[in-house]
C-alpha cells in the first residue's frame, strides 16, 4: 500500500519528447485508470513507475521513497502485461511460485500462498498446467495470480483485458474491480477502452499526446470534461461537435447552431468568450422529437444518412445543414435512410469549447441557466 | 459413403513426372553408395594385381575390421571429437558469443558476428594454417608461453584440433542462438526482472529453459558438421602424431590411399556412412517434432 508521485517527469527516445513535464499523484489504495489513444504516452509511463524504463528527468516517488533510479525488482511492484508474459516452460504453479522463490521464501510458506491465490482467482484445479494448456481467460487469470501473490505495494496492469472476448472481458472487469477493492492495493490500469477506464476507476487520468488532460472520477469526468478532447474520448458513442457562433446581447450571450437560437446567461461562463466556440451534445442528449423529454426546446433537422441498431437502442447519424449528428433514437424506431427528421435538445445538456484551445468554457455545476 | 477429401490422394500421373527425378538419384546416388557398400566386402587394392582382379571375400574384410586395434582407437577418437568440439564446444562457444553479444551495441554486434560468419566461410586450409601458425613452435603460443620450443599441437593435437574446429563453427551457431534469443518475448525478461530476479536467475531459470529446443538442435548440427570436418585435421597433422587425431574419416582415407586397401576402406567408409546416418536421422527427427 502506497503513495505514487510523478514530479516533472519527462521521457524522450532520442530526439522524440514522448512525455513532457507529467506531473500526477496516485493516493494510498487508489483504483487509478490512465486511459488515452494509442501512442499517448500511458504504457510508458506505467512501464516508468515499474522501473522499466528511466526517465529522462524528474522523480518518481512511492510513498516518500526516490525510486527513480531503483532497479525494477527492488520497487515492490507488481505487474500483468498485455501479453501475460507467463513463462511457457513452467506450470502454473511455478509460474507463480517463481517470484516467492527468488525473494527466497520458505518452500512451505510459497506452497500454502500458491494455494491461496490460486483459489482467490479460480486457478486451483489448474495448477499442473502449463500455459499453452490454458485458455486466454485462464492465462489471464494466472498473470493476476502471480502479480498478487506478492502482496506488492503498487499493482501495474498494461491492458490486461485487450486480448479477451467482449463477454469475458466484462466478466474480468468486475473481478479485477472486486479483488483490487477486497486487496486494498494502489493500481494503476493502463487500457485505450474508455469503458474499462469507466466502470473500473475510482479516478481516471486521461492521457493525450504525452500530456495529462485531465485526472477526475468518473463521474466528473462525464459531466465536466476539461476539454473537447476529453469530451469526445469518454462517452460512448462520442460526443457531437457542433458549429456555432454567438452575440453578446448584455447579461445574456445568444448562441446560433445550426438553424436554433437561444441565450445563456454570461456568468455562466468563466472568463470573456473567445471569438469561435463549438458545442458539445451526447448522442444520448439529443432526441427525436417523437421521444423527447418536454424540456428539450431547441429543434434542429436533417437527413438520416446511417442507422445504427444494437437491439437496446438505436443511434442515427443524421445530416444537420453538412454536419453528422449521432442521435440516440428508441430500439428500432420506425426510421429508413433519407427520412427527414426532426431531433431536439436542452441546450443546458451543452457543452461549450473554445473554437482553438478546445477548453471547457463553463465548468462546474450544470444547473439550468438558459433564459 | 464416398471417398474422403481430406486425407492424402495418390494420382498415378504424378509418379511419371518424379520418375526423372528417380532415375538421376539411382544412378548418381543410390547406384554408387550400393556400388561403395560392395566394395567393403572385396580385396580391392589401388595397385597391384587386386587393382583389377579384385573379387568378393565375404566377411573377411569385417573380420579384419572386429580385430583392428586402431580401428578401435579411431572410433574413440571420433567419439571425442564429434562430442567434444561439435556438440559442446562449438555449440557453447555459439552460445555464449550470442549471449554475450545480445545487449551489446550495434556497431560492436556487427562487428563481432561478422568476425565470427568469417571464420566459418574460411575454407578449411586457412583454418588449419591460422591454426598451426598459432599452435606450433615459435607460434603464437609459444611465445606466450615463453619457450619456442614449445609445440601445442604436437603435445596435445586432439585438443589443438578440437579447438580449431568449434572456432570454426561458433560463427553459425552463433546466428543459431541470436536468432532463437531474438525470439524470446521481451516481456518474460521484464517480468522476471520486476519479481527481482538477478541477470543470473533470468539466464538459467528463464532464457536457458526456453533455449532448449535450439540447444539440442544446434549441438547435433554442429556434430554432423564437425564429423564432415575432415580436411582440418587432415591438413594439420594427417592424423598424428602417433595416431592421435586420427578419426575415422582420416583413417579411411589413410586406408584407402596411403596402404591402397581400398576394399579395406570402402568397409570404414560404410561405418561412417552408418554413423552419420545416424546422426542425421537424429536430427531430422528432434527437428521435426519441434513443429
Amino acid at each position: 500500500m502506497a503513495s505514487v508521485t510523478f514530479q516533472n517527469v519527462w521521457k524522450r527516445f532520442g530526439e522524440l519528447t514522448i512525455i513532457p513535464d507529467l506531473n500526477l499523484q496516485i493516493n494510498d489504495g487508489e483504483f487509478i485508470v490512465f486511459v488515452g489513444p494509442s501512442g499517448c504516452g500511458k504504457t510508458t509511463t506505467l512501464r516508468m513507475l515499474a522501473g522499466l524504463e528511466t526517465p529522462t528527468y524528474g522523480k518518481i516517488f512511492v510513498d516518500d521513497e526516490d525510486v527513480t533510479l531503483t532497479p525494477p525488482g527492488r520497487r515492490d511492484a507488481a505487474m500483468v502485461f498485455q501479453s501475460y508474459a507467463l513463462y511457457p516452460h513452467m506450470t502454473v504453479r511455478k509460474n507463480l511460485a517463481f517470484g516467492p522463490a527468488i525473494r527466497g521464501e520458505a518452500k512451505s510458506d510459497i506452497a500454502r500462498s500458491v494455494d491461496k491465490v490460486a483459489q482467490l482467482v479460480g486457478l486451483d484445479k489448474l495448477l499442473d498446467r502449463r500455459p499453452a494448456e490454458l485458455s486466454g481467460g485462464q492465462r489471464q487469470r494466472v498473470a493476476l495470480a502471480r502479480a498478487m501473490i506478492r502482496r506488492p505495494r503498487v499493482f501495474l496492469l498494461d491492458e490486461p483485458l485487450s486480448n479477451l472476448d467482449a463477454s469475458l472481458r466484462t466478466q474480468m472487469r468486475a473481478e479485477i474491480t472486486q479483488l483490487q477493492r477486497q486487496l486494498g492495493v494502489t493500481t494503476v490500469y493502463v487500457t485505450h477502452d474508455q469503458v474499462e477506464a469507466m466502470t473500473m476507476g475510482d479516478r481516471i487520468a486521461v492521457f493525450d499526446k504525452g500530456r495529462v488532460l485531465q485526472v477526475a472520477t468518473p463521474a466528473e469526468l462525464y459531466r465536466s470534461p476539461a476539454s473537447k478532447a476529453v469530451g469526445t474520448f469518454i462517452g460512448s458513442p462520442n460526443m457531437n461537435i457542433l458549429p456555432a457562433s454567438l452575440q453578446h446581447e448584455g447579461e445574456t450571450v445568444r448562441f446560433d447552431c445550426l438553424g436554433t437560437s437561444f441565450g445563456v446567461a454570461a456568468r455562466e461562463f468563466s472568463g470573456s468568450l473567445p471569438q469561435v466556440v463549438e458545442l458539445g451534445l451526447r448522442p444520448d442528449e439529443i432526441h427525436w422529437t417523437k421521444d423527447a423529454p418536454s424540456r428539450c426546446s431547441e429543434k434542429i433537422s436533417g437527413t438520416v444518412t446511417a442507422i445504427e441498431t444494437t437491439g437496446s437502442e438505436t443511434f442515427v447519424l443524421v445530416d444537420v445543414a453538412g454536419t453528422l449528428i449521432n442521435s440516440k433514437f428508441p430500439s428500432f424506431a420506425p426510421i429508413h435512410l433519407g427520412d427527414q427528421v426532426n431531433l431536439v435538445f436542452d441546450a443546458n445538456d451543452l457543452y461549450f469549447f473554445d473554437g482553438v484551445s478546445g477548453v471547457n468554457l463553463r465548468l462546474g455545476s450544470k444547473e439550468p441557466s438558459v433564459v | 459413403m464416398s471417398v474422403r477429401l481430406d486425407i492424402p490422394r495418390v494420382d498415378p500421373v504424378s509418379f511419371v513426372f518424379l520418375a526423372p527425378a528417380a532415375l538421376l538419384l539411382c544412378a548418381l546416388f543410390m547406384g554408387p553408395v550400393i556400388y561403395a557398400i560392395y566394395l567393403g566386402f572385396t580385396n580391392l587394392q589401388l595397385i597391384g594385381i587386386h587393382a583389377i582382379n579384385y573379387r568378393f571375400t565375404g566377411m573377411s574384410n569385417v573380420v579384419f575390421l572386429l580385430h583392428d586395434e586402431i580401428f578401435y582407437q579411431s572410433l574413440w577418437l571420433t567419439i571425442v571429437f564429434v562430442i567434444g568440439s561439435g556438440a559442446i564446444g562449438a555449440t557453447m562457444l555459439g552460445l555464449v558469443l550470442a549471449l554475450a553479444l545480445q545487449g551489446c551495441m550495434p556497431f560492436v554486434r556487427w562487428i563481432s558476428s561478422a568476425a565470427a560468419i568469417l571464420a566459418w566461410t574460411l575454407p578449411p586450409t586457412t583454418i588449419a594454417f591460422v591454426w598451426m601458425a598459432t599452435s606450433t613452435q615459435s607460434g603464437l603460443i609459444s611465445l606466450l608461453a615463453g619457450n619456442r620450443q614449445f609445440d601445442l599441437l604436437y603435445s596435445h593435437a586432439m585438443l589443438v584440433v578440437s579447438l580449431a574446429n568449434a572456432w570454426s563453427l561458433a560463427g553459425i551457431a552463433m546466428t543459431m542462438f541470436s536468432a532463437a534469443l531474438r525470439n524470446i518475448p521481451g516481456d518474460l525478461i521484464e517480468a522476471a526482472k520486476l519479481e527481482g530476479a538477478s541477470l543470473r536467475q533470468i539466464l538459467t531459470s528463464i532464457t536457458l529453459p526456453l533455449l532448449k529446443s535450439t540447444i539440442v538442435t544446434c549441438a547435433l548440427l554442429m556434430m554432423l558438421m564437425t564429423f564432415g570436418n575432415f580436411t582440418l585435421i587432415y591438413l594439420m597433422t594427417g592424423g598424428g602424431p602417433a595416431n592421435d587425431t586420427n578419426i575415422l574419416p582420416v583413417y579411411t582415407y589413410l586406408q584407402g590411399f596411403k596402404f591402397h586397401n581400398l576394399g579395406y576402406a570402402a568397409l570404414l567408409g560404410n561405418v561412417v556412412v552408418i554413423l552419420s546416418a545416424v546422426l542425421g536421422g537424429l536430427f531430422v527427427s528432434v527437428t521435426k517434432s519441434r513443429r
